[in-house]
């Protein structure tokens, strides 16, 4: 028997090259001229800094903006990772169950609606200057994206592939990871793309309400003494941070989801 | 094609006067109304009739994946749910449902890692049971074994349907509208393909079509449903000779049994 062999793919270096070049174009029109308005108008830097000089904040301190980083990145990444596990649990829970679809939905619709921002003051009365306040902040801010996609992605198994397999008296536990788990997968990730990046964002407005160190409390510091440069290049590092991280979702989804038929993600 | 060294215990069913409706009294659905039949060991039967009158209901009951309201139903000496934790159904059913996440090679598998208790149960010391890779060789995917199903046109996707099925070496097929969704060319090559299958498994095999080409081709006997309330209205028995011999549909006694099964399906529906 011969081994299936997938096509080749011809033209991937020229295929990559296609697929850098126009999106650095584009960052390079829009920097390019961002500094040069700067430069040519003799705007103020509080008002807008030019990308060069928030370029050399940044480059002539690596270790400060790095630590303060690694203190948001790891809040954020502390506060996805129980939001998940806390998601994935309610939403086996409502996908299985209808008194528990009852029970739950609306709890999860309610933290939907909450504007998660105004409870950073209550959190950091309660959980202090420390790590938790921002932990519980970008938890809550993930958690509803999480918990529907999972729901929605664990529900949506094909009527069809279902009777298949109890044609031959399958278990529900066997339904379950043979069918469920891995239909809800292409969901989770489409979630956990977006949630990256309200993630920090969750850490951030945390570390603003009160905190000793990470990005937001440069972000304080620098307003505090208008630093603006500083605020910008604060902003800047966010932004690295955030593209990195979804990046690093995409390839690991790229990895999982290679079945996936294209088109058929969500 | 390869057949098995010897055959599968084939097992007869026997359905009195199963009834189903859905939904509650008024606004509700008579899908079947006493509906009695009997299919014998080795015996295909084709279920035809218009939509909506009730084909898939009666393969859902018979499979015991769906409890009818009255009447009772028998596959061999079991209950169908019984019959179904025995692992003695094949079922294709119209769409060919697989794991897109799963090769080909595994979906044709995945029957076999459910339910282990009693597949192991059903293991035979004879090694009558196709491997995977004949299987694969018998429905011309050999080259795709390692492919997944997004990879395979609906063609290929409906084979790796039947292999799956056949794969359980199971006494009964049950196969709802397998060929349906293909292209009439695609269609016949399947049709011959079902036949080689059940000619040399000696299954017992309901199959539910939409063309009275296909039952006149395939079946022993030809079972015409009236809908509303889903009922039998006429029993055709098929006696061409098996195996079919090339250009029967060009045959005259083939064209006499399309005519009477046309035209009981038409005074059904009047
Ligand atoms: N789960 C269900 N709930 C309610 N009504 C149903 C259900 N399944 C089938 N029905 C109804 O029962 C009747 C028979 O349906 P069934 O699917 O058995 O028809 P069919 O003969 O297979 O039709 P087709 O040829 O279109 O597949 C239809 O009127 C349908 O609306
Ligand atoms: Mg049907």
């Amino acid at each position: 028997m011969e081994p299936y062999v997938p096509p080749s793919e011809p033209g991937r270096g020229r295929r990559a090259f296609s697929a850098v070049l126009p999106p650095t174009l584009a960052f390079a029109v829009l920097f390019g001229g961002w500094e040069l308005f700067v430069r040519a108008s003799d705007i103020s830097h509080l008002v807008l800094p030019a990308p060069s000089a928030i370029g050399r904040e940044i480059w002539d301190e690596p270790g400060y903006w790095w630590s303060h980083a690694m203190v948001t990145g790891s809040e954020a990444l502390l506060g996805l990772l129980i939001a998940l596990v806390v998601a994935i649990v309610l939403a086996i829970l409502i996908a299985h169950s209808t008194v528990m679809d009852r029970a739950l939905t609306p709890v999860v619709t309610m933290v939907q609606v909450t504007p998660v921002i105004a409870l950073a003051t209550p959190l950091v009365i309660w959980l202090g200057f420390g790590l938790a306040p921002k932990v519980v902040m970008a938890a809550l801010i993930t958690f509803v994206p999480l918990v529907v996609n999972a729901a929605m992605g664990l529900r949506s198994i094909d009527a069809t592939t279902e009777e298949v397999l109890r044609s031959v008296a399958a278990s529900p536990s066997e339904i379950f990871w043979k069918l469920r788990v891995p239909q809800a997968l292409p969901y989770l990730f489409s979630a956990l793309r977006v949630c990256v990046g309200l993630a920090l964002i969750g850490a951030l407005v945390a570390e603003w309400f009160g905190s000793t160190e990470g990005l937001g409390r440069v972000m304080t510091q620098a307003r505090n003494s208008l630093a603006i440069t500083k605020l910008w290049a604060a902003v800047a590092v966010l932004m690295a941070m955030g593209i990195v991280a979804t990046t690093l979702v995409r390839l690991v989804e790229r990895r999982v989801l290679r079945w996936h038929a294209p088109g058929r993600r969500p | 094609m390869t057949a098995p060294a010897s055959l599968p215990v084939a097992e007869g069913i026997r359905l009195s006067g199963v009834s189903k409706r859905f939904g509650r009294h008024q606004q509700g659905i008579q899908a079947l109304s006493d509906i009695t039949l009997d299919v014998a060991e080795g015996e295909l039967v084709t279920l035809i009739g218009p939509s909506g009158c009730g084909k898939t209901t009666l393969l859902r009951i018979i499979g015991g994946l769906l409890d009818p309201d009255t009447g009772t139903v028998r596959v061999g000496t079991l209950s169908p749910d019984a019959a179904r934790r025995e692992k003695h159904f094949g079922f294709v059913p119209q769409a060919p449902a697989l794991l897109p996440w799963r090769t080909v090679i595994d979906n044709v598998t995945l029957l076999d890692e459910v339910n282990k208790r009693r597949g192991r149960r059903r293991a035979d010391p004879a090694g009558n049971r196709p491997t995977p890779a004949e299987l694969l060789e018998q429905t011309g995917l050999s080259e795709f074994g390692h492919a997944h199903p997004h990879e395979l046109s609906g063609g290929m996707q409906q084979r790796v349907a039947l292999a799956r099925a056949m794969a359980l070496c199971a006494p009964i097929l049950l196969m709802d509208e397998p060929f349906a969704a293909l292209d009439e060319i695609t269609r016949g090559e399947m049709r011959h393909l079902l036949l080689d299958v059940w000619a040399s498994s000696g299954a017992t095999c309901v199959f539910v079509t939409h063309s009275i080409d296909e039952a006149v081709l395939l079946s022993d006997r030809v079972v015409v449903l009236a809908p509303r309330p889903g009922r039998i209205a006429a029993v055709e028995p098929i006696d061409l000779p098996r195996p079919r011999p090339p250009g029967i549909e060009d045959q005259p006694e083939f064209h006499e049994h399309v005519r009477r099964i046309r035209q009981a399906l038409h005074g059904s529906a009047r």
